[in-house]
């Protein structure tokens, strides 16, 4: 029996109450003896700036601490001796010191150099204490995010994330603020079950649903369905950001885990004093150059009437109206941290205030963040993370209810009524009467406690919770009299759909590794794990339409109610793992493991899931014969992987089930609901990847890999014949993806001077997914747009393809029309021509080009510019325009034919849509993004007394792009471009104090 | 004492493990939305079970009205809709919506629906047949509710589709699909019977009758329809809000403004005054598509609640009037006509076919069931079974959709059973 989600809590409440009484379990044990304290600085060699957030540790006791804003650690309780002493940061290499603890408290600073090859940086590796790089097969990317955000003043996570690792791609939404991207790693290989990878936040794994927003009531077709949870996150109280890239990295994070995994660690605290950092951030929003990129439409009222052009933007400005106003970001960041002699803490707090460039759009966000540690002897820490985030958005309107629809696709000679608008209204009507809300209430949450009993052991236990609260409404409210014309009678009394959605994702994690010293040379460690993770949905949906008047604006108010729905669903993972890593003179590394996993999704017939992995990682360049190359060649390892993961089915496709129907006279009856299948089984990726890491000269570091997966047992939904009698598709594991590709993470330290230091990153990453089998025979395609067929990438792009046309003085100034055939055949009637593959809508290859200045190590400039290739975009803006399926033609090609070629007249067709000859209007997406650009200068103490450190940064985003696609912004992901707002600017000026 | 720590931390980890087992580890799958099929073929959910064919049977034939309207002559679109211009100018592919399930309402859906009906009327007949009376009560009366609707879906499809499957058969024709029906009735009559069950009895003859003559067997026909009592009726029961329960005309020409009637069937009369079984108003506005004339409404279903005639005694008459016009019996069928004019209404001009030829009396008898069986979901079987002329005519221009009218005068069967369905050739 399934239980309630408060006897579920109750069982959480009490796990974190045993969780927390462990400590003085523990504590109570260890016997008083002589200790002192480690207390230093942590800079960087070069700027020799604070490395805020540099961790540091006593090798071999769970003793350690984070350096605060100031670069300042304290480390107490150290039992006097000699130790060794690691300070670690992301994009530095180690340094390790001996120091002596007595009574007195000892000092050690650490000057670390830069070092993009850091083989001994510990990653989170799903094991208890995490591995160091050189020990992993696989490659991981780290993205150090308290410098990133200095950077980039990234307005969410995911903007903080883009184009930081090769391989990640962000699909970037509306620009509409609130809107959320999802993520892909390793371009798309699951047809069906989704392609974002596995979040977790400070161990916990998080709610990162996309495509949030008011559905109740119809209102999806207003493009309102737009946010997500990943946003919910402050990029602010970020420290660092794993990736884990795929299946031969995941394996022991189970089904589930294989579109990769992203591992968020949140600030810690500590420090050798309090420290106070207030941050400002104060910027503008604007549209880039609207008036260049919303296209000048033509019309005339009659063949012989003159030419008119009319472009919404200016036509607007020339009334004395802006058509996009300039909106605003502001951010206020605080927080303290610090420590005791056997604790650490770090309290934050947010506020972001951001108003899009329409009235109808903007968001106000809340956040507290507060992570505490506990130390109190070598053998334990306990710690605690805790984020509470209150959200409230209005996330406007695309699609046919936007400013956007009735700009591009509207004239003033064709809608004289609603100022040249299309779709029958001015923009007013949509601002003021369209309120697509979010209100969201977050709470994640997660108690670890580490345990290092002895020298060969250490092991953790991890239990988390992240619970989500969202009201969404879409709200069209009741009309005043001017803005009542422009609606129907009925539209005019407005209409509530309201979505009321509860989440809770509990984690539940156990991870042990005991170490064994076999001879001199070899060493062995043994990992097990064990996981549960439990997802509990709820949904609620009401609405009604006709208010009485204005003003009311609440279900219970409206004369009509819809049909009220709701849902519950419930997927939870049991699994567990056992990894044997061999490690021979610490510079080979042999693992094996295997991981073994269950879920409530897998049909009853279907039972365990084995998923195994091995890899190897040599560390080639500390060799003896590599000597001779050491100049050259200052470090060098290789690695290869191979691993499978999974991907659970969705919540309810095992089961057979009935609906719930009225019966005759309002009696109670089912019909058939899902056909189900009870040997439903997860989706299996087995990937293998090999690479390299390098570093040239001590200047430039090469990190290479090139994956190869296969993921077989894709879930397709196989029709049924209606004549069984219950209707509807089974789900079964039939297909196959096959993807491939490669990635290159290179770093060229040019210039390294006291006073002028010049790096410059580059990323490159290429994907190819090709669908080899379906096990389904597919009908024949009947609409132009994405399909999935043997042979083509997943949502592969087809249309019937105009191979010649002949121009005719009529409308649409194209005749004998012939449509390609396949290949090898004469062009054919395109009535009768097949769909021919058009491109892929993922794109082939990114990555990204930053460069880093820093001048008299106090004024540091940085650009990133972004690019995606290969992909394409429909680019329904366009073909609506052309076709006249605005309700006029608009384009310049319908009055200047002469200027066009007959193929492209064809598709300005008015039928050319139902033909499906539309192949011109998929175009190439490929561009170049300056993304982001900022001068950051580090302001002088003798400028600042009392305070610790300041800064002042300018920072731009999406500041231009270079492309050859014709709509308003190829950086869009969706199926059809069709009045989205494209990707807005921003420049904003961030005041950074430290007291 | 180091010892100590680890063997509490261990047996800590261990009990959370243990404890955690009873609910966070739980793996047993449910969906509160739905019931799964083991929950469901119980003998104590039998009523569930015959209360469900029938809400899909019900939902199916409101659909399958104005399905028939739109296709055939008795409405046409008013829509700016490509697949609504589709059905309405008779062109057809095998994924258009009619091979769809009982949902939608702008373009509806008939194969899937009409097979889910029979489907789950045929489960709920099983079941009934292995569960005993002692475990279901009115076990007998149940069973010959479910033949009998099973047997009406039948007669759906085989009026309508050019061909159809039962149970994964291999294709059959409309003939092969009245003889299913009519074994389906037979099981059900003798049901009833055994029941005592009065409305559900009539209902099965009446269905017998319609199969029979469906099958061309018009004595057998006569026989079943010549039992049906006067004023007897089974009609959908309607609901104002569930959308499987509303009167789809309705919602279709008055809610909607979809469709509208066709201008055959405006302004007729009956020697001379407006005829009162096809009484029609025109609401005075334009759907959608405004280049389709002002939309037209049948006054018999005013309200979304209407119920809409499954079977009834005028339909039986007349059936009865054609098997004996098939016999020679003219005066027998004038006889027939007139109680169909009368039923339920008074002051009807009285037919006679004093003076007039066998076939006289059988076109006199069709324009009696365009009439008396407006929107009942009869005139495509008619058309049919007669071969009556398609109208518009083939090859017609369709002005406010492009293209000409088509000739097709069943729907054929839909991909989505071709493709799936191991003992039928793909197309």
């Amino acid at each position: 029996m399934r239980a309630t989600l408060s006897q579920t809590v109750a069982h959480w409440r009490r796990y974190l109450a045993v969780c927390l009484a462990a400590v003085p379990l523990v504590t109570g044990t260890v016997q008083a003896q002589a200790t002192g304290s480690i207390a230093g600085r942590v800079i960087d060699a070069r700027t020799e700036q604070p490395i805020a957030g540099a961790s540091i540790s006593i090798d071999g006791t769970r003793l350690g601490g984070f350096a605060g804003a100031d670069g300042r650690y304290r480390i107490a309780n150290v039992s006097a001796g000699t130790h060794s002493v690691t300070a670690r940061s992301i994009g530095f290499a180690p340094v390790t010191q001996s120091v002596t603890v007595s009574d007195a408290a000892a000092t050690a600073d650490f000057a670390l150099q830069v070092q993009a090859v850091a083989l001994d940086e510990v990653v989170v590796s799903g094991t208890a204490g995490g591995e160091r790089v050189r020990e992993m097969g696989n490659s991981v990317t780290r993205i150090n995010a308290v410098e990133a955000a200095k950077q980039s003043a990234p307005p969410n996570i995911t903007a903080l994330i883009n184009a930081r690792a090769p391989g990640l791609i962000v699909n970037f939404n509306t620009g509409r603020i609130g809107s959320a991207s999802s993520l892909n790693i390793r371009g798309r290989s699951s047809i069906g079950q989704g392609n974002s990878p596995l979040i977790y936040v400070d161990g916990v794994r998080i709610n990162t649903s996309t495509g949030v927003g008011p559905s109740a009531g119809g209102f999806s077709a207003q493009g309102a369905q737009i946010g997500g949870r990943l946003n919910d996150i402050n990029p602010e109280d970020i420290e660092s950001i794993e990736i884990i890239k795929g299946p031969a990295a995941s394996t022991i994070y189970g089904t589930e885990a294989s579109n990769g995994v992203i591992q968020i660690m949140t600030k810690k605290g500590g420090g050798a004093r309090p420290t106070l950092t207030l941050q400002v951030q104060q910027g503008a929003i604007w549209f880039r150059d609207p008036e260049g990129r919303i296209p000048t439409n033509y019309y005339r009222t009659c063949d012989t009437c003159p030419l008119q052009t009319w472009n919404a933007v200016t036509a607007e400005a020339d009334s004395g109206r802006k058509l996009f106003r300039n909106g605003h970001t502001r951010v206020v960041t605080g927080s303290i941290a610090g420590g005791t002699q056997q604790s650490r803490y770090y309290v934050s707090s947010s506020y972001q205030d951001e108003a899009g460039v329409e009235p109808n759009n903007s968001q106000k966000m809340f956040s507290l963040h507060a992570n505490l540690g506990v130390t109190p002897n070598e053998k334990v820490d306990f710690s605690s993370s805790v984020h509470y985030v209150k959200l409230n958005g209005h996330l406007g309107t695309d699609l046919g209810a936007s400013t956007m629809f009735g700009a591009i696709g509207g004239h003033i000679l064709r809608f004289p009524a609603s100022r040249g608008f299309s779709a029958g209204f001015p923009p007013e009507v949509s601002w003021e009467l369209w309120d697509n809300m979010q209100d969201v209430n977050r709470f994640t949450a997660s108690a670890t406690v580490n345990h290092h009993p002895a020298e060969w052991f250490s092991h953790r236990l991890l239990a988390g919770i992240d619970y989500t609260h969202e009201d969404l409404r879409g709200l069209e409210r009741f009309a005043p009299p001017e803005l009542a014309v422009f609606l129907s009678p009925t539209g005019a009394t407005g209409r509530i759909g309201q979505t009321i959605r509860t989440g809770s994702r509990y984690s539940f994690d156990y991870a042990g590794t005991a170490e064994a010293r076999l001879t001199s040379s070899l060493q062995a460690s043994t990992s097990l794990g064990l996981q549960t993770f439990r997802t509990d949905v709820g949904t609620s949906a009401l609405g009604g339409t006709g208010f009485p008047g204005p003003g009311v604006e609440l279900v219970s108010a409206t004369s009509t109610p819809l049909t009220a729905g709701q849902s519950e669903s419930v997927n939870t993972t049991v699994g567990g793992y056992l990894q044997e890593k061999f490690s021979w003179r610490d510079r080979l590394f042999l693992t094996g493991a295997l991981r073994v996993d269950n879920n409530s999704a897998f049909g009853e017939d279907f039972k365990w899931v084995t998923y195994p992995k091995a890899d190897v990682s040599w560390v080639a360049g500390e060799e003896s014969f590599f000597e001779q190359f050491r100049d050259v060649l200052t470090t060098f390892r290789v690695r290869a992987a191979y691993g499978e993961s999974g991907q659970s089915p969705n919540a309810f496709a095992a089961l057979r089930t009935f609906s719930p129907v009225q019966g005759p006279g309002g009696t109670n009856a089912v019909t058939p609901g899902s056909q189900g299948n009870p040997d439903l089984r997860p989706e299996r990726s087995k990937e293998f990847e090999v690479g390299f890491e390098a570093e040239l000269f001590q200047r430039l570091s090469l990190d290479f890999t090139y994956y190869d997966k296969k993921t077989v047992d894709q879930i397709v939904n196989q029709a049924v014949a209606p004549s069984t009698g219950f209707p509807g598709s089974v789900p079964l594991n039939l297909a196959r993806v096959d993807n491939s590709g490669l990635e290159l993470l290179a770093t060229l330290h040019a210039f390294e001077r006291p006073n002028f230091a010049w790096s410059i990153t580059g990323s490159l990453a290429t994907s190819k997914d090709v669908i080899k089998e379906l096990g389904i025979v597919p009908g024949a395609i009947s609409t132009p747009g994405g399909a999935n067929r043997v042979g083509y990438p997943i949502g592969g792009i087809f249309t019937k393809q105009v191979a010649s046309a002949d121009r005719s003085p009529t409308v649409p100034f194209a005749t004998n029309v012939l449509c390609a055939d396949t290949a090898g055949r004469p062009p054919i009637a395109c009535a009768q021509a097949p769909y021919i593959f058009q491109g892929t809508p993922t794109p082939k290859r990114t990555g990204a080009i930053t460069n880093t200045v820093t001048l008299f190590k106090r004024l540091r400039l940085y650009s990133l510019i972004d690019f995606q290739r290969g992909n394409v975009v429909w680019n329904v803006n366009e073909l609506l325009r052309c076709q006249g399926l605005f309700g006029g033609r608009f384009c310049e090609a319908n009055y200047f034919p002469e200027k066009y070629s007959p193929i492209y007249l064809a598709e300005t067709s008015g039928t050319a849509l139902n033909q499906g000859i539309i192949d011109l209007f998929y175009q190439d997406a490929s561009y170049f993004k300056l993304r982001e650009l900022s001068a950051t200068y580090s302001i002088p103490e003798r400028w600042i007394r009392g305070l610790s450190n300041a800064s002042v940064s300018v920072v731009g985003r999406e500041l231009h792009t270079w492309t050859d696609y014709a709509g308003i912004d190829p950086d869009f992901s969706g199926a059809n471009d069709q009045a989205i707002l494209p990707q807005l600017s921003r420049l904003s000026v961030i005041l950074n104090v430290r007291f | 004492m180091k010892k100590n720590s680890t063997i509490r931390i261990a047996l800590l980890s261990s009990s959370l493990a243990l404890t955690a087992c009873g609910d966070i580890f739980s793996l047993k799958q449910s969906n509160p939305g739905q019931l799964t099929a083991d929950a469901v073929y119980q003998p104590a959910n039998a009523q569930l079970l015959v209360n469900g064919a029938i809400a899909d049977f019900e939902c199916s034939f409101a659909r399958y009205v104005v399905n028939n309207g739109l296709f055939m002559d008795e409405l046409h679109d008013v829509i700016a809709s490509s697949s609504n211009y589709d059905i309405d100018r008779r062109i057809l592919f095998l994924t258009s919506p009619y091979a769809g399930g009982c949902g939608g309402v702008q373009t509806p859906g008939y194969y899937t629906a009409f097979s889910t009906a029979r489907g789950t009327a045929d489960e709920a007949y099983k079941r009934l047949e292995g569960w005993t009376d002692a475990e279901v009560a009115n076990r007998t009366r149940l069973m010959a509710q479910m033949a009998a609707y099973s047997g009406y879906s039948i007669v759906f499809l085989a009026e309508g589709m050019c061909s159809a499957a039962i149970d994964l058969s291999p294709e059959l024709t409309p003939a092969q699909l009245f003889t299913e029906a009519i074994l389906r009735f037979d099981k059900a009559v003798t049901a009833a019977t055994a029941a005592n069950d009065q409305i559900t009895l009539n209902f099965a003859r009446l269905g017998r009758a319609r199969a029979q003559r469906g099958a061309g067997n018009l004595a057998a026909a006569g026989t079943d329809a010549a039992l049906i009592p006067a004023n007897f009726l089974v009609a959908t029961s309607a609901d104002a809000v569930n959308p499987r329960r509303q009167n789809m005309v309705f919602v279709h020409t008055v809610l909607n403004f979809y469709s509208s009637v066709d201008s055959s069937f405006r302004n007729l009369t009956l020697n001379g005054a407006p005829d009162p079984r096809v009484q029609v108003v025109n609401s005075g506005r334009t759907g959608t598509q405004t280049a389709a004339g002002q939309v037209w409404q049948a006054s018999k279903y005013p309200l979304v609640t209407t119920p809409m005639p499954i079977a009834r005694y005028a339909e039986a008459q007349l059936i009865l009037a054609e098997a004996r016009t098939a016999a020679g019996d003219l005066n027998g069928a004038a006889t027939a006509i007139n109680n169909a004019r009368n039923s339920g209404r008074t002051g009807m001009p009285q037919f006679s076919a004093a003076g007039m030829t066998t076939a006289q009396v059988l076109d006199q008898i069709i324009e009696e069931r365009r009439r008396e069986l407006f929107l009942e979901g009869h005139r495509l079987g008619d058309i049919r079974k007669y071969n009556l002329a398609l109208r518009p005519a083939a090859g017609t221009p369709y002005t406010i959709g492009g293209g000409t009218y088509g000739d097709l005068r069943c729907f054929p069967l839909p991909a989505v059973e071709r493709n799936n369905n191991p003992n039928i050739a793909k197309g």
